[in-house]
């Protein structure tokens, strides 16, 4: 499914950029750390979707490179003393893609639902690491606490909102690099690869190269999420290695749309706002808001919120375009 | 179908709206907000509830107000994982702008809010027990004691009862750890020998392969982190008639009456560590009863008296201070209250930990009734790693 | 040499023997401990595993169908006090018409679109583990049992529960049951069919949609007579619906997918190993599941017994 940006003065993307550029002179802390989240999993669930839903490979082990990239940061934190940005980023988007290379190549020698078991038991086996091994735990507890917002060097540290800017740029940046992915030649033999494997055999292409890039690149974006979420979230944990946490960028991704691009990030926000303002509201029943969102999403809008929200706005912006011309 | 559409179109473009309210109301205003972090969902859902009504006690006496400000209470749902008791910490002290949190209850919560609020002005309690380490920080009301201060005792009392060796189970994570070594510590101090320690990861469905290679002492300790698989030890080592003396810990949260009544006849003989027991003789432990018996008509227990106590001790505080909640005043009257609790004598060490007394109970028959009876006291004890 | 190195000779030779002697009945009791653990799992596991076989339906709420019916077999069974089996016969159906009002009501329309249905099963383990404890609240269910399988009995010295012994019976009578449904019945095959050629089957004039509505409900039938005889061990919680599916995906990547052999031999690997794991190493004890499951899907992707891919 192909993306069409409306060429109106109403360009979406725009003016989502422009809300959450304007969204701190609007919103307390509290609320820019809430967004925050929301753009860190949102980036998460992008990368995934290029592995999942431009090319068919579902994966329940992607929280394997986001907890990597994570892991890189607290450690660096709490073996050497460093939050140093330029420093932690490049070694933990490192470290993702490493063991992306590695797991992508135990895992694509299966397919169909084997791969989604590979990949789960991948995921677990590093959980099951982070959890025995010392040398990655605070002493006293299973996980790393303590971390910190990052510093750029020289005693600049970084606070809530530009560390908001910070997140927001990269994710811009992502956004960006996936979208021409997406649209180039490659982006389109993978959907040729998700669409019928054997056909583009036939063609001529390497179709293992392509699907074990496609996990690849999936899991380095993973990684990006993971170190903002290390410096984000002041502790890292086993379970951000663990299916709990996979299973996050498949249900963003499927509620907002699969092989859309904006999908998984308006799946994100739903599940990110949605959950976090139901457990507010009821403590104790929150789950049964969550869980019944996902089935009515499921049941009544087959291809995802987000593709429905896309096409709600092309008849919208149409119908104003027209008037204008 | 399209009705829906615009529906989870509202929700999506709505909700955000909903924060930009709350976010002008951010300004403190009369009441004191005083937020609760508990376990509403996840594995220990059953004891959010309980000590929220401890909580709802100890507000309900002092007539929802102190010094004339009205009190609030929000209770957020940690779901038993320290990442969303920080997310919930955050939120307390960011959004809702709380001064005091009780809350929450499990260690590896603590030790990912503990640097959060290292340099943020707000009072913070454990709900059972904390790591000796929160101490340092000065911060932390730690009730009844640290981890390893609730189970020394039990390490005394198999000492004094003559056993010289024993056996651990020890749940593998850091409260299994702390709790154990305190009864490591108290055994040792009096001359025993612990013989071997088996650490079952948490969550194990099947005590069986621990339980069948212990080697033979003359008795054995545990502790696991719930009601569910404190059970299932005490099944599976009954089922495979182990002859040792099995020694309990954190009874009174974990094994409460109305589980005693379902585990039956199994629970006769055992011998174990409580903060707290209904049946205790004195008169401010017998009104309490009454008074929690006739608010929620059921019999209150160890859950619900730390909660109760906790509050009572801010609230205490707060009138001291003149409804004055900064955390500085507000610390230094907390920490300098003695008071006669339901459980017993309390007052705190200048690190906010509290000094109480510990009960070895008994599981019994009495009238009919699957109970825990008290058959030892160890006054006032304190971690001895505090001076 | 002496006397007394003589007689010390003897005392540490039948030291030596009567430590082979307790060796051996330890080695015993490990692996009644691993089979009967491993039947569970073989019960949980096998519906799960036919049902991602025949339908392609990775049901991620199979384990809460095994909470549901621990609780309502701990309801009719204790509560009510009716016989232990009425309770696994109580559990099951409820499991049973849980499974299948899922089944029928939502999958049904999601026919070819596996990722849906995979979120579908997701979003009904957080509404009915929620709803599970709305009904029954948070505490949990003791282990209970029958009244003629309470108790233990000596083996080689020690001391067994009878509760184990009859999960390893009832397990195996289990296994030959499915394996027959499997192999030996007309519905058995066409459920074979079905999952090797979905054309040709209906081709052949199988209503596969019927068909595979039965293996649903069955599937999640298991499910529930297994979390009744899971409760003797383990007692019923809340946490069950999520921790029952981890050890269901573990048995599944091992033993396979889409065949009763598969979960059984992958049931029964899964808990001896675990078992002597835990009593040999018990520091390492997560580690030699995972550590299992790797080498299987090194040397053997597809799982043990699994359709190879």
């Amino acid at each position: 499914m192909m993306q069409r940006i409306n060429r109106t003065i109403f360009n979406p993307y725009l003016l989502t950029i422009a809300i959450l550029v304007v969204a701190p002179l609007l919103f307390s802390t509290y609320i820019q750390t809430v967004i925050t989240r929301f753009l860190i999993f949102g980036l998460f669930a992008l990368g995934y979707n290029l592995a999942f839903g431009y090319t068919g490979l579902l994966s329940l082990g992607h929280a394997a490179f986001f907890g990597a990239g994570g892991y890189t940061v607290a450690v660096l934190k709490l073996r050497y003393s460093s939050d140093l940005f330029w420093i932690g980023a490049p070694l933990g988007i490192v470290v993702a893609t490493l063991i992306a290379l590695v797991f992508g190549f135990v895992a694509l020698r299966v397919s169909g639902v084997y791969f989604l078991l590979v990949t789960f038991a991948l995921g677990q086996l590093l959980f099951s690491v982070a959890w025995n091994v010392k040398w990655l735990n605070s002493p006293g507890m299973q996980g790393i606490s303590g971390l910190s917002l990052p510093s750029l060097g020289f005693g600049f540290n970084l606070g809530t909102t530009s560390f908001y800017y910070l997140v927001l740029l990269i994710f811009v940046i992502c956004f960006f690099v996936l979208y021409h992915v997406v649209h180039s030649p490659f982006g389109r033999a993978l959907a040729g690869i998700r669409e019928g494997e054997t056909r583009m055999q036939s063609l001529g292409y390497n179709t293992w190269l392509y699907k074990y890039l496609a996990f690849v690149i999936s899991g380095i974006f993973a990684g990006v999420a993971g170190v903002l979420f290390g410096y984000y979230n002041y502790l890292i944990s086993p379970t951000h290695l663990g299916v709990g946490t996979s299973f996050l960028p498949m249900v963003m991704t499927i509620i907002g749309g699969i092989g859309t691009l904006s999908g998984p990030v308006i799946g994100a926000a739903l599940l990110i706002f949605v959950e976090h303002f139901a457990s507010i509201l009821t403590p104790d029943r929150w789950p049964l808001i969550l869980g019944g969102m996902f089935v009515l999403a499921i049941m009544f809008t087959r291809e995802g919120i987000g593709v429905y929200l896309w096409k709600l706005w092309n008849r919208v912006s149409n119908r104003y375009g027209s008037a204008h011309r | 179908m399209k009705k829906l559409i615009v529906f989870l179109l509202a929700i999506v473009f709505l909700v955000p709206l909903l924060f930009v309210g709350s976010a002008k109301n951010a300004s403190a205003a009369e009441p004191i907000k005083i937020g609760a972090i508990l376990n509403l969902t996840g594995p220990a859902a059953m004891l959010g509830p309980l000590f929220k009504d401890g909580i709802t006690m100890a507000f309900e006496e002092n007539k929802n107000q102190v010094a004339g400000r009205p009190l609030e209470l929000i209770v957020e749902d940690d779901a038993t994982d320290p990442t969303t008791a920080l997310e919930k910490a955050r939120k307390l002290v960011e959004r809702d702008k709380v001064k005091i949190i009780i809350g929450p209850l499990m260690g590896d919560a603590h030790l990912a809010i503990a640097p959060y609020l290292a340099n943020k002005k707000v009072l913070i309690t454990t709900l059972y027990c904390g790591g000796i380490e929160l101490a340092k920080q000065k911060q932390w009301l730690i009730y009844p004691t640290t981890l390893e201060g609730l189970c020394i005792p039990l390490g005394y009392y198999a000492a004094d009862a003559g056993y010289k060796t024993m056996d651990m189970i020890t749940s593998d994570y850091a409260g299994g750890h702390g709790f154990m070594n305190g009864v490591r510590m108290g055994f040792e101090s009096k001359g025993g020998k612990i013989v071997q320690e088996v650490f079952p990861p948490v969550g194990t469905a099947d005590f069986g392969p621990y339980l069948t290679a212990l080697k033979p002492a003359d008795c054995v300790s545990y502790f696991v982190p719930n009601t569910a698989e404190s059970s299932r030890v005490i099944v599976q080592y009954r089922e495979f008639g182990i002859k040792m003396p099995l020694l309990v810990t954190t009874l009174d949260g974990d094994i409460p009456e109305h589980v005693m009544k379902e585990l039956g006849d199994k629970v006769i003989g055992l011998r174990g560590q409580a903060s707290y027991i209904w049946q205790r003789e004195d008169p401010v432990n017998k009104k309490w009863v009454q008074a929690m018996q006739k608010r929620f008509r059921r019999m209150p227990g160890g859950i619900e008296q730390n909660s109760y106590v906790l509050a009572s001790v801010i609230l205490a505080g707060l009138k001291a201070t003149g409804g004055n909640e900064s955390f500085d005043k507000l610390y230094s009257a907390v920490v300098k209250m003695k008071m006669q609790t339901p459980q017993g004598p309390l007052s705190f060490t200048p690190e906010g930990v509290a000094i109480t007394d510990g009960y070895i109970v008994e599981g019994k028959v009495i009238k009919g009734r699957y109970l825990w009876d008290p058959i030892k006291v160890y006054p006032q004890v304190r971690d001895p790693r505090l001076k | 040499m002496g006397l007394q190195t003589r007689t010390s000779l003897r005392r540490q030779e039948k030291a030596s023997i009567w430590k082979g002697y307790l060796r051996m009945e330890q080695l015993v009791i490990n692996l009644l401990n691993g089979i009967s653990y491993g039947m569970v799992l073989f019960l949980i596991a096998s519906g799960m595993s036919v049902v991602m076989g025949a339908m392609n339906i990775t049901n991620l709420a199979h384990g809460v169908l095994y909470m549901i019916g621990g609780y309502v077999g701990w309801t009719v069974a204790v509560k009510f006090g009716a016989s232990f089996w009425i309770g696994a016969l109580a559990g099951g159906l409820a499991a049973g018409l849980v499974g299948m009002g899922i089944e029928r009501g939502f999958l049904r329309f999601l026919y070819k679109q596996g990722n849906e249905q995979v979120l579908l099963t997701f979003g009904f383990v957080y509404i009915l583990t929620n709803l599970s404890l709305w009904i029954w609240g948070g505490w949990p269910r003791m282990p209970f049992t029958a009244e003629f399988l309470s108790g233990s009995f000596g083996i080689m010295g020690r001391v067994y529960p009878k509760a184990r012994m009859a999960n390893i019976v009832i397990g195996s009578f289990m296994a030959v049951l499915l394996w027959w449904l499997q192999d030996r019945t007309r519905v058995g095959a066409m459920v074979r069919a079905g999952m090797d050629n979905k054309e040709m089957a209906m081709g052949l004039g199988i209503n596969l949609e019927r068909v595979f509505a039965l293996v649903f409900f069955f599937a999640s039938f298991i499910a529930g007579v297994a979390g009744v005889l899971g409760a003797q061990l383990m007692g019923v919680y809340n946490a069950l619906g999520l921790d029952v599916l981890l050890l269901a995906l573990i048995v599944i990547i091992v033993g396979g997918v889409g065949s009763v052999q598969g979960a059984l031999l992958g049931g029964l690997l899964i808990g001896v190993i675990d078992a002597f794991g835990r009593a040999l190493f018990p520091k390492f004890a997560m580690f030699t599941m995972y550590f299992t499951m790797i080498v299987i899907l090194l040397v053997r992707p597809s799982g043990l017994l699994g359709r190879r891919v």
